[in-house]
């Protein structure tokens, strides 16, 4: 196992730089799960900026009706903050009620709330509230009701809701736990091919190579201790990021669902390792490794719904990424965290999912035994 | 003879450590002078500071008559160094290369091509123009820095350790290069710890250790430094331990070793060492195979000032 | 002088395979991966078919006219809104649990509807729209009847089930925030102009590199060869930025508004504190090359970290309004919201002032690599 026993003691040479780079790394996903929002792309309570001009009974109870159905975010009054706000996200959208409103509705002529919002935001459930609020109240009015009449009247009729039961809790931290592990694909691709291919490129330094391979040493038993050696340190690393995410969702990371999506993440920092040693059969030159680990973590990153949501891709490039193991990955998180009843159909499914990515691995670590045999053989 | 270099009391440490201690030498046009010294100690500091590369905190450097400053572009435009490490572009070819060098002290460009030729077929690299610096061999490397150090026709060559780790057809190619440059006018200045150059290139020679002068003047002024006039080596299997015994006793002798059924004999200056060393052996009933006799080497001088060997 | 320095270092950085990945390949390769995962926004939220089951019990049965609309949302037509089983209770409970449903309607005697779903999301959320609507509705009618029962024959009701809006689309054009990952994506290329920064000046400084040594025993003037080699380094980098602009406004077709002479003045100072931040770094320390790349490759992606390049923009938004100073000095944040003023304002005070930040930003690198390439001579080399 000299080796083995040697790969420790140049990865102290580099603890340094790896503690820095598993550091921020840790440091970004913790950030980026508790900022991102995790309700769905147009969230189930709309988040709404009103701006009112009118101020008569009638749209300020509109505004109280909407209030209690939105999201309420106080945009400022000028062009350029309702343009950041719908830019950078803070509102879905942005109503502004003209100035004589009310009156007009009363009086039949039809006005119409303006509304702003961003070119990818959908509002039609906020498009839908304010036109049933806007409809019933022209309505009444239409059937002699006064404006305190038709006030009464409507809170009366929106009372009148659904009632719904939700089965399962704790949904939306459920959902920070899927983005949270879900960022370990961006996080171990990057932090692995790095670290691998850099350790990968001491030890294929041509006369280290040579002379290993004039030694007794077994070609065969010198890459499997290699092998054990990153796969060493990248649990290492893994268990640092599963062990954070019990600090900051004890609650949570003691259920079914939580002991999931760490057998799901073990099973891709496996596959992330084979995939970074494969890299690292492949590189001769140190120069490439940054190159590569960029390309491949934020690549693989975008296409797989690690930075965005999976419902913004096209049907082919989704395709397209089912052949990489980071599409598996993170779809198997999100299928955890919205588990509830636990049988074996529900499970089922996970532990396949599972072995998809672990297929990944193998079929990685075959590829790089090729690789290595026919390297010997030259 | 007018001198091109002169240093006086040069010292400069790094932190703690003296890499150059009060150190003054002078060098001569025309001439080729030598830095011998072991690894580490300061012939690279040395020149650097000539250079006006590094800072120092005692002495005085003259080049040409005038103070060394790093903006003195007349003294530099004089001067052509050859560092240590191959100091070239990957990205340009061999010709590319010394043409860009050149390029940074010649500027009429009809000259240039004609140094640029003169330069490459000094070096013989003639058949690896085209070539980039990572298809050359350590040897051709070598004489690839070499060539775009000394390209733009230099009055001063700096030439540090230029030999290293290069196979001996280029080390002979790379030595009658530098032959060749001082026959055309250059005065050199020459750092190795190979002493077999310095004994076959240089007219004075200035011996280094720990940053200090131990030795200076012509190779044969410092072989007269040395008590040791002459190393006997006789192979003779089977000696007796008495006849070593009686060795030791003899006169002009300094030291007498025996190891592997080989004979050492190191003796003082002496007309007939030799003679009395056969006659000797004719006495004892001596059988030998092979007997020799060697004069000093530079190896010796610095063996006996320092007590080290100039290699590890 | 000058020309031969400036060539020569243009061909040199040229063939540098490393310089050529980071300034050119590697934004085309990023600019892509956005295209690829943003082409589809905005398209991808056609309303799908919901699947939802209704308890098939005695209550439903009773409520004719729900029956009806339940039906009619269900029927298979472009307007297809619910794709609606008929089940008992615990049937739907399983399908419930398995996800085969996003939730089930169940009636109970006192004739009040209950929905039950396991999570929220939009779907559900449009479940319980449709079904507010329509008991609302008939709330609404009842209260109309009681108040004027004559509307029952003047043809007031009919218009109350229409479809009516109410609304105007007022929306500026391309009010997008996608479009942010391509200003960070331009900020990023700018900064990566340090990485050639960080090579011409290794050649340029005896204590750097060995050929360092060599530059700096030609009769050359230091500062001028610094120069002419940062220029050259400077026009490849524009030269590279200016093509990622073209290949995404010509192949992807991405608006970057139309004040180009603007947009230009903000990318070339971009580009200029990309280069002093490379010689910066490059002068300021001793450290190894491939330490140096390192270091300002990862604080180039932190930086387009904090501007909202990876994730949504919430991250931008977090770091904005958390560490304001920070935002305020990060240069691919910086260079992110000058475009985006560009972009969105008419006016150009952002824009200016996002032009005066990244100055400084240079102009304090500047100076700073100033003070170390000043002096003559190195304590060791």
């Amino acid at each position: 196992m000299i080796v083995f026993k040697n790969y420790f003691n140049i990865v102290k040479r580099h603890l340094g730089i790896i503690i820095m780079f598993s550091a921020i790394s840790i440091g970004v996903s913790v950030i980026n799960t508790s900022y991102t929002s995790t309700e769905d792309y147009v969230s189930v309570e709309p988040k709404i900026a009103v701006i009112n001009y009118d101020e008569s009974s009638l749209s300020n109870n509109f505004v109280d009706y909407i209030t209690e159905r939105a999201e309420i975010v106080e945009v400022e009054d000028n062009e350029k903050a309702i343009q950041d706000s719908l830019y950078l996200n803070k509102v879905d959208s942005i109503l502004i009620i003209p100035d004589n409103f009310g009156a007009n509705l009363l009086m039949g002529n039809e006005p119409n709330v303006k509304i702003k919002k961003s070119t990818q935001n959908v509002s039609e459930y906020t498009e839908l509230l304010v036109n049933r609020y806007f409809k019933i109240a022209e309505n009444y009015s239409k059937v002699g009701m006064t404006e305190n009449e038709i006030i009464n009247n409507i809170e009366k009729d929106i009372q009148n809701e659904i009632e719904v039961k939700v089965s399962s809790e704790n949904q939306s931290d459920m959902e920070k736990l899927a983005v949270y592990y879900s960022f370990e694909n961006y996080a171990f691709l990057s932090i692995f091919t790095f670290i691998i291919g850099t350790i990968m490129c001491i030890f294929n330094k041509e006369t280290i190579r040579k002379r290993n391979n004039v030694s007794k040493l077994n070609p065969k038993s010198f890459s499997n201790q290699l092998f054990l050696g990153h796969m060493t340190l990248t649990l290492s690393i893994w268990a640092i990021f599963i062990l954070i995410s019990v600090i900051l969702y004890k609650d949570l990371m003691f259920t079914i669902n939580g002991l999931l999506l760490i057998l799901n993440s073990l099973c891709f920092a496996i596959t992330a390792t084979s995939l970074a040693y494969l890299i690292g059969c492949l590189i001769k030159n140190e120069n490439v490794i940054s190159g590569i680990q960029n390309v491949i973590s934020l690549g693989l990153s975008f296409i797989s719904g690690c930075f965005v949501p999976i419902e913004w891709l096209d049907t082919n490039i989704i395709n397209f990424s089912k052949i990489f193991p980071s599409y598996w990955f993170i779809q198997g998180n999100y299928d955890i965290t919205k588990l509830s009843t636990f049988n074996y159909e529900t499970i089922q499914p996970v532990i396949q999912n599972c072995g998809i990515i672990l297929a990944f691995g193998i079929i990685y670590f075959s590829i790089s035994k090729i690789i290595i045999a026919k390297k010997v053989k030259n | 003879m007018e001198k091109i270099i002169e240093i006086e009391n040069l010292t400069k440490s790094y932190g703690k450590f003296k890499a150059i201690d009060d150190l003054s030498i002078y060098v001569e046009k025309g001439k080729i002078f030598g830095l011998l010294g072991p690894n580490g100690s300061g012939k690279s500091t040395t020149i650097n500071c000539i250079l006006s590369l590094l800072n120092f905190e005692k002495g005085s450097i003259k080049i040409f008559g005038k103070e060394m400053q790093p903006n003195c572009y007349n003294i530099k435009s004089k001067i052509g160094v050859v560092f240590q490490d191959v100091a070239v572009f990957d990205e340009l070819t061999v010709y590319e290369n010394i043409n860009y060098f050149c390029g940074l002290y010649i500027k009429n460009k009809k000259k240039r091509e004609q140094y640029v030729e003169d330069a490459i077929k000094l070096t013989g690299l003639g058949e690896f123009k085209k070539f980039r610096p990572k298809q050359l061999s350590g040897g051709l490397l070598r004489r690839l820095n070499i060539a775009c150090g000394i390209a733009h026709k230099p009055e001063l060559i700096f030439l540090d350790e230029p030999t290293v780790a290069v196979d001996p057809q280029s080390r002979n190619s790379i030595l009658e290069g530098i032959k060749e440059l001082n026959k055309n006018g250059a005065t050199i200045v020459y750092t190795t710890h190979y002493m077999e150059e310095v004994e076959q290139l240089c007219n004075r020679i200035a011996i280094l250790d720990k940053g200090k002068v131990i030795a200076l003047g012509t190779k044969e002024a410092l072989k007269e430094l040395t008590t040791m006039g002459e190393k006997i080596t006789v192979e003779a299997p089977n000696l007796k331990k008495a006849i070593v015994s009686e060795l030791k006793t003899m006169e002009n002798i300094i030291d007498v070793k025996y190891e592997d059924a080989t004979l050492f004999v190191t003796y003082k200056k002496g007309e007939d060492n030799l003679e009395k060393m056969i006659s000797f052996l004719k006495e004892n009933n001596v059988k030998y195979t092979k007997i020799f006799s060697e004069l000093p080497t530079l190896n010796d001088v610095f063996l006996e000032l320092t007590g080290k060997q100039l290699r590890d | 002088m000058f020309k031969h320095l400036f060539m020569n270092k243009m061909k040199i950085l040229l063939k540098n395979k490393a310089m050529l990945f980071w300034s050119l390949i590697f934004p085309f390769v990023l600019g892509t991966f956005f295209q690829l995962a943003l082409g589809n926004v905005g398209e991808a939220f056609e309303m799908e078919v919901i699947p939802v089951a209704v308890v098939d019990n005695q209550y439903y049965q009773e409520d004719k006219i729900l029956k009806e609309v339940i039906s009619s949302l269900s029927k298979e037509n472009e307007n297809q809104l619910f794709n609606t089983v008929y089940v008992d209770e615990s049937e739907a409970q399983k399908l419930l649990d398995n996800e085969e449903i996003d939730g089930y309607i169940l009636l109970k005697e006192d004739n009040n509807p209950q929905m039950i779903v396991k999570t929220n999301g939009i779907n559900q959320t449009i479940i319980k729209s449709v079904l507010d609507e329509y008991y609302q509705m008939s709330n609404a009618t009842t209260q109309m009847i009681n108040y004027n029962p004559e509307i029952l024959y003047n043809g007031v009701l009919e218009t109350l089930y229409e479809e009516k809006n109410y609304i105007t689309d007022d929306s500026n054009e391309n009010i997008d925030f996608s479009i942010n990952y391509f200003f960070t994506l331009i900020a990023m290329t700018c900064l990566y102009g340090s990485l050639i920064g960080l090579e011409v000046i290794k050649d340029c400084e005896a204590n750097l590199s060995k050929k360092g040594a060599r530059m700096c025993m030609a009769p050359v003037n230091k500062f001028k060869m610094i120069l002419a080699g940062l220029l050259a380094g400077y026009v490849i980098q524009l030269v590279a930025l200016a093509l990622l602009f073209l290949y995404l406004i010509f192949v992807f077709n991405i608006n970057f508004g139309n004040q180009i002479l603007p947009t230009v003045v903000l990318a070339m100072v971009g580009c200029l504190a990309g280069t002093s931040l490379g010689t910066f770094v490059g002068v300021s320390n001793r450290k190894s090359e491939g330490f140096k790349i390192g270091i300002l490759i990862s604080v180039t992606m932190t930086c387009c970290f904090f501007s909202g390049m990876m994730g949504v923009i919430d991250i931008k938004v977090f770091f904005d309004e958390t560490f304001p100073l920070l935002a305020k000095i990060n240069p691919v944040n910086i260079i992110t919201d000058g475009l985006y003023s560009l972009f969105a304002y008419d006016n150009l005070d952002v824009y200016y002032n996002c032009l005066a930040r990244i100055s400084i930003f240079s102009l304090v690198l500047i100076t700073l690599s100033f003070m170390f390439i000043r002096r003559k001579k190195y304590d060791s080399i």
